[in-house]
């Protein structure tokens, strides 16, 4: 198919004059993103809202807090009524209660297994984790349990020693929060990162 | 520099805005995945950077300031994951570098690719107009002469050299600002992210 672009006619070599110097011919200049990254992370971020992981909330517009006022209070609401439902119907796990953790793509070769109790004080929560990096320097690993709105922390730990179990106490019930996520976070950053590395279902 | 529309893009990463995002990375991820395959040699794991860059971006857009530019705070975001990525990784192996990187470590070429200038040379090639992006791409990666690619694309001779000269014209533009006399503003846009 001709366009309509004038010709250039004279045999003058067409060379480019840029600041810097580069060679066009290496392929990383035209290496093109992954076709579903983009689906990937529109998903990631969805799913990061519905944690409550969105810019700094303090610093978005008053209108737009005011409507996420809103929407925070009718996901708490739903959320009490959805506990109240499944009051009747889940037991808080007994002693020694056992499951397992799955890695994503952040870290995948990352594997946890643990156990937990629901204790008059608070969730008791231990990790037995297999091939986890320790945590550069600048960076932790924190346990969330989340209900799927809202995350509440459970402790935070480095992997940086010999191998041993990490214990963890939550001051929430798993019946409420059944999923736990651990993610890396980086130091003076106490917002939940989004970068999960482990993921799993506590209660059975 | 298409600094107008990043103004707006930061107002609405602002808002909470998360089609902001969308565009976000329309515009920017073929610089980044530049940067990233520039620390790490697998092409899965430079994807992961991709993706860990702007969610990072997105949860720090709120201390984004406005009429800051977006492309070496995002830059600076995507270095920062694609050094995580490498640290992570070298910690499995047990190998300590002073340097983190993966990837042709005394390569001048991707010591470029791995700097704001290259994030910035790949973000002009991503903003020429398809036509004139894929002669460039015929001529230089192909390396195909001017008549080979007028066949290839059925167009004339002319209108190829057109679309290089036009092409390069547009590319010396958009990288003004990367001459060894212009680059004295280099530190301050280079900022950190917050």
């Amino acid at each position: 198919m001709r366009d309509e672009e004038p010709d250039v006619t004279d045999d003058e070599p067409i060379r480019p004059r840029l600041p810097v110097g580069l060679d066009l011919a290496r392929a990383s200049w035209w290496d093109t993103p992954d076709p579903a990254g983009e689906a990937r992370l529109m998903d990631a971020i969805g799913r990061g809202s519905r944690l409550g992981r969105s810019p700094s909330p303090a610093r978005t517009r008053p209108a737009r807090r005011i409507a996420i006022a809103g929407l925070a209070v009718a996901a708490a609401a739903a959320a009490l009524l959805f506990t109240g439902y499944q009051w009747g119907t889940r037991q808080p796990p007994a002693r020694g209660t056992e499951f397992a953790l799955a890695a994503t793509g952040v870290q995948p070769g990352a594997a946890a297994s643990g156990q937990i109790e629901a204790t008059p004080n608070g969730t008791w929560i231990r990790l037995d984790v297999g091939e986890l990096a320790p945590a550069a320097p600048g960076e932790y690993y924190e346990a969330w349990l989340t209900d799927g709105a809202a995350v509440v922390s459970a402790g935070t730990f480095h992997m940086r020693g010999a191998p041993a179990p990490v214990v963890l106490w939550a001051g929430v019930s798993p019946v409420d929060y059944p999923e736990l996520l651990v993610t890396l976070q980086f130091e003076g950053e106490p917002a939940m990162s989004g970068r999960v590395v482990l993921r799993g279902t506590v209660t059975p | 520099m298409p600094a107008a529309d990043d103004d707006e893009l930061v107002d609405r990463l602002h808002a909470g805005d998360e089609e902001a995002v969308r565009e976000l990375y329309r515009k920017y991820a073929g610089a980044v995945l530049t940067v990233a395959r520039a620390y790490v040699r697998d092409q899965g794991a430079a994807e992961e950077v991709v993706q860990q860059t702007f969610l990072n971006a997105w949860r720090a857009a709120g201390r984004l300031e406005h009429g800051r530019p977006v492309s070496p705070w995002l830059y600076q975001i995507a270095r920062r994951c694609a050094i995580d990525a490498i640290r992570r990784d070298a910690r499995q192996l047990t190998v300590v570098r002073n340097e983190p990187t993966q990837a042709g470590d005394d390569d001048p070429a991707t010591e470029f690719e791995r700097s704001w200038q290259g994030f910035e040379v790949r973000r002009a090639l991503d903003e020429l107009p398809p036509p004139e992006r894929q002669t460039v791409r015929l001529a230089h990666v192909e390396g195909l002469t001017h008549a080979e690619i007028a066949a290839r694309l059925d167009v004339p001779i002319g209108t190829v050299k057109s679309r290089l000269g036009r092409a390069y014209r547009r590319l010396e533009t958009a990288l003004h600002h990367l001459a060894p006399a212009n680059r004295a503003g280099d530190a301050d846009v280079l900022q950190e992210e917050g």
